[in-house]
């Protein structure tokens, strides 16, 4: 039997902004004008295959992209660009899942599975599983606010809500670390039962150990793309000498190589590379894109009927008579004035957009 | 425009999980207190009482307004505003509060403000009820005008997504915005017509620019239409260019919402 393609990648890329200070965030929420924030491409263009009950370990280096893949399948973040196919449902367990503290602990559960989208009956069915799962201690203190909790209890929570959902692809990040040892055994029992039941896994962890365990290919990831794609015994051995070679290096030129490779990275270039690929796999997503041509008219226009209306309404002219003869509102020269302003903003704003990407260009 | 569309479809998809989770805003604000969700009812009718007494009984000596008595005249814009202003602060804080809980899960981010909308509804309609009840006692009746409800209603809500959805983004990033809010909250209420008549008063009479000014303020507006709705005192569709004006701002503060919204979240995990 044919294996369902679970997860398919292609071209994925991501990029962010280095925002260093408030006034950076603030910048770059700005609909308008061009900031020069900083870039940074923490994936390059990743494409990968998953089937049905792979389980798939993802290896690489600190700020590798590792993160930030596993966020971008699991749909929490939408890529820069790419093409990402997900066939069912995933459910992605990592550590620090919030809780509302002045809330109690079932009220907890109850709270994370309704936004995790499970209805009331299956709550009910799966609340003692969860509240066993969690372990003695959370037992004791279920009734209470979870700010009572020590932290361990309120990690084992957490991971206890979200190992008792029912997806199709579960995306582990980093989570088994939570806890004291027993609770890790149960978790990783937990991982083998979900495995036995054809489950499709993804998997993030530091311990290489772990990643043999638990999965039969492994995805090695470094700056942004994609090394090499194998088998465990093929691919791990390489990456450990990778990374022994690599820690060699002194801190300062670890940074320095991430932080080149992360602004070494360019779109188009990435298009030209795969000319047979569909073009669509290259443009930016609606999420990064600036406003569109439409979209400015239309504010344009709203921004012009409001103040029109404003100045009709403050001179105490009828609407009719306003639309009538527009003169009565604002003169004619007022009018010219307007136009002429807006004339030269707009061919200001071309010039100075056309002037820095001069720069840019020259930049590079 | 496109981003717009796909911000409210959010919206009306997530209809179910919005009013279940809505609840929890209010059971853990009030989590330690005796009379518990009773005090999000008491709080405004103190209030209400307050200005009944200060400006009603003192200030405007039992005179009545538009025809009717003071307290009947104060409610129906009262209420909305109390409505507007906990959902204006509500909504703005909403991201900040939550965002951390939803930052590990798959979770529609723009029905957020929305949730504080749907809790502090439930209270609106409370106190609605409750109003109804005392206006009736002075002398309020049904009427045809009450039709326009549904329209200001609409419009209120319009509004107050909008503004939650501009407003919740931008205090994520700097906090300082939400304590600004406040203040700005804090003018509004003098100058949205809530506790005074505008057209009962010899100074703006004398210089109707003043009123003009005033009359752009979206939250005048509605606070007004409520009025007119209840006291029965005149339809919204008499007033084009008042129409135009709230809806215009409505579009403006929904375009750039939805805009500044989905580039937050495409990469909100950076700002917390």
């Amino acid at each position: 039997m044919e294996k369902q393609l679970k997860i398919s990648a292609r071209y994925l890329t991501k990029e962010y902004d280095m925002m260093k200070t408030k006034s950076d965030m603030l910048k770059t929420l700005m609909p308008f004008g061009n900031t020069k924030i900083e870039q940074f491409w923490a994936l390059k263009g990743v494409s990968f295959d998953v089937y049905e009950g792979d389980s798939v370990g993802i290896v690489g280096l600190n700020g590798g992209g590792k993160s930030t893949l596993l966020n971008i399948v699991s749909q929490i973040i939408p890529p820069t660009s790419g093409e990402l196919t997900v066939n069912g449902t995933t459910n992605i367990i990592s550590v620090g899942a919030g809780l509302n503290l002045n809330l109690t602990g079932r009220e907890n559960i109850i709270m994370k599975c309704e936004m995790l989208g499970m209805s009331s009956a299956e709550i009910d069915a799966k609340m003692d599983d969860i509240i066993n799962f969690a372990g003695d201690q959370v037992i004791g203190k279920i009734d209470q606010p979870v700010k009572t909790y020590s932290s361990g209890m309120k990690s084992r929570l957490g991971f206890s809500v979200l190992v008792h959902q029912d997806p199709d692809i579960l995306i582990i990040d980093e989570a088994l670390s939570v806890g004291d040892a027993p609770f890790f055994e149960k978790g990783v029992a937990r991982m083998k039962q979900f495995k036995a039941e054809g489950k499709t896994i993804l998997f993030v962890s530091h311990s290489l150990s772990q990643v043999e365990t638990l999965c039969d290919k492994v995805i090695w990831i470094d700056h942004g793309r994609v090394v090499m794609e194998g088998s465990a015994e093929t691919v791990l051995p390489q990456f450990e000498k990778f990374q022994r070679e690599y820690n060699k290096q002194s801190k300062a030129e670890r940074a320095r190589i991430t932080h080149e490779s992360g602004r070494s990275f360019d779109l188009e270039a990435l298009r030209q590379e795969h000319p047979t690929e569909p073009a669509s796999y290259f443009q930016r997503r609606l999420y990064d894109q600036p406003f569109t041509w439409a979209t400015k008219l239309v504010l344009t226009f709203l921004t012009f009927l409001l103040a029109f209306t404003v100045a009709a309404s403050i001179k105490d002219i009828p609407f009719r008579t306003a639309v009538m003869e527009p003169l009565t509102v604002v003169s004619l020269r007022s009018w010219i004035i307007l136009i002429v302003v807006i004339v030269a903003m707009v061919v200001g704003g071309i010039l100075i957009h056309n002037h820095k990407e001069r720069q840019v260009r020259s930049d590079d | 425009m496109t981003e717009a569309w796909l911000v409210l479809r959010e919206q009306f998809r997530n209809w179910k999980i919005i009013n279940r989770l809505a609840k929890y805003d209010e059971k853990s604000t009030f989590q330690a207190h005796i009379l518990g969700n009773i005090w999000q009812i008491l709080d405004p009718l103190i209030n209400i009482a307050i200005y009944w007494l200060v400006f009603g009984m003192i200030l405007y000596g039992n005179k009545p307004m538009d025809g009717y008595a003071y307290i009947a005249w104060l409610l129906p814009g009262y209420i909305a505003w109390q409505f507007m202003r906990s959902e204006v602060l509500g909504a703005s804080r909403s991201m900040v509060k939550r965002v951390s809980m939803v930052s590990k899960m798959q979770f529609p981010v723009s029905t957020i403000p929305s949730m504080t909308l749907a809790n502090q509804l439930i209270n609106y309609w409370w106190m609605l009820a409750i109003s109804m009840v005392i206006m009736f006692l002075y002398g309020v009746r049904p009427s045809l005008y009450w039709i326009q409800f549904i329209y200001y209603f609409i419009c209120m809500i319009a509004f107050l997504y909008a503004m939650g959805l501009v407003t919740s983004t931008i205090t994520v990033v700097v906090r300082d915005f939400h304590t600004l809010l406040n203040s700005m909250m804090q003018l509004m209420f003098w100058i949205s017509g809530t506790v005074f008549n505008f057209g009962a008063n010899a100074v703006i009479e004398q210089h109707p620019v003043i009123i003009r000014i005033i009359e752009i303020n979206p939250f005048y507006y509605i606070i007004m239409g409520m009025r007119e709705t209840f006291l029965g005192t005149g339809w919204f569709f008499h007033d084009v260019k008042a129409v135009i004006i709230f809806w215009s701002i409505i579009g403006l503060l929904l375009i750039l919402g939805s805009h500044i919204h989905l580039k937050f979240r495409s990469r909100f995990i950076d700002y917390i």
